[in-house]
């Protein structure tokens, strides 16, 4: 199939840039045999223009149709049912995940409990500043590394959760509250003369 | 909203694009949307199975067998960026294709030839696709006269001037659907001018012989 040919067809049926049009129609002058081709072609072309469009039988027609609106309903039923399942789908997660929350607030409750009966040493610490010289943690159960201040004071304050922390403070705190204003300079005086002095090691 | 008399369409559906009704269609469910896509290319669309098939019946079953395609796999195989009709015509050709092609190898599989008569079984059968045959549409006399010859261009080449007169698709486009290069789809085309030319003569000839 030569080229020249196919740009026949091109030409005929309005397929060429102008600037190749251009460049055919130059060709079209020099060359009498492609003009008269192309000329011929053309008028079967235009032959074609007789064929007209062929109605389709309208019970087809609406069947289509009808098939078309059965298939949307098929479809806005399947997508309730997908929308439905969607909801109980959340719902059983947003359960799922409540559980797992409620269970183990249960189970940290249940420990800080039975770590509320050991004796704690915490309210010896009570009076340091413990909240500014504790060493970081993660605040896991098993990072609990007591350490010792340079008063020879042991801190374990790890085993405390930030609530627990928290009331500690307010032990510690309301332990003020049990202090006795001095009013007379001489029983200041006479505590004065107790107090016993004490150094460390270091 | 103002309808439409001859549809009941409202009026402005039929100013819309086929994409914005695709998407009425597909999104809203919109029935309205899809019976103005219907009424815009179903004769055309019915048109080139007709002529391809130029069987009443088989038509009406490739038709309806592209339509129930364009329904089902809108959702999953149809992309808006593309053109819908391009993208309808091409279920349509492969519908009818395909169709050709089991009766073509029908044929090939049970066919006997007779020594006989030196025929073979398909040849002594009346040809049912003929358009002679067949129960007749009412057609005007030039889309009849017109048809028979193109019933009697190849395939391929009938397949190309289908798609161009009917859709004035860009070459391009027919060489997409139909799997091959622009070259080739040009080149059948030129071929398809040439055979009608030749038909055309031929009858001209036998007009005249009769005059």
């Amino acid at each position: 199939m030569s080229k020249i040919e196919n740009r026949c067809i091109a030409y005929i049926f309005d397929e060429m840039d102008p600037s190749e049009r251009l460049e055919f129609e130059r060709e079209l002058q020099e060359d009498e045999n492609l003009l008269i081709e192309l000329e011929s072609l053309k008028r079967v072309a235009c032959n074609l223009n007789g064929l007209n469009c062929i109605e389709p039988p309208e019970a087809i027609v609406n069947y289509v149709k009808a098939q078309a609106e059965r298939t949307s309903e098929n479809s806005t039923e399947t997508g309730s049912f997908k929308y439905l399942f969607a909801s109980a789908a959340v719902t059983l997660f947003a359960v799922m995940i409540y559980g797992a929350v409620f269970l183990q607030d249960q189970r940290t409750a249940s420990s800080s409990g039975t770590q509320g009966n050991e004796p704690s040493v915490s309210s010896l610490t009570a009076a340091g500043d413990f909240s500014d010289t504790r060493p970081e943690s993660d605040g896991s159960a098993d990072d609990i590394s007591p350490w010792v201040d340079h008063d020879e004071v042991i801190h374990f304050h790890e085993r405390f959760n930030r609530g627990s922390v928290a009331s500690v403070d307010s032990m510690f705190n309301s332990s003020f509250d049990k202090l006795t204003r001095v009013n007379s300079s001489e029983t200041l005086q006479r505590v004065q003369q107790q107090i016993h002095l004490t150094g460390s090691n270091r | 909203m103002r309808l439409n008399k001859s549809y009941d369409i409202p009026v402005n559906y039929e100013k819309m694009k086929d994409r914005e009704l695709v998407h009425l269609f597909r999104k809203k469910d919109d029935q309205l949307a899809f019976q103005e896509l219907m009424n815009r290319h179903q004769a055309k669309i019915y048109s080139y199975i007709y002529s391809m098939i130029q069987n009443r019946e088989t038509a009406n079953d490739i038709f309806q067998e592209t339509f129930t395609k364009v329904i089902t796999k809108m959702d999953d195989t149809y992309n808006e960026q593309g053109k819908w009709i391009a993208w309808v015509m091409r279920i349509a050709h492969n519908a009818t294709i395909d169709h050709i092609r089991k009766q073509k190898r029908f044929v090939d599989v049970k066919s006997s030839y007779d020594e006989g008569s030196k025929t073979d079984f398909y040849d002594r059968l009346p040809d049912e696709d003929s358009p002679g045959q067949q129960e007749k549409l009412e057609l005007d006399e030039s889309t009849s006269s017109l048809l028979k010859h193109i019933a009697n261009l190849p395939e391929e080449q009938r397949t190309v001037v289908m798609l161009r007169h009917y859709y004035e698709m860009p070459f391009k486009e027919i060489a997409e659907i139909t799997d091959v290069s622009i070259n080739t789809a040009l080149g059948r085309m030129r071929y398809a001018l040439i055979n009608l030319r030749k038909m055309f003569d031929e009858e001209h000839e036998k007009e005249s012989k009769y005059l």
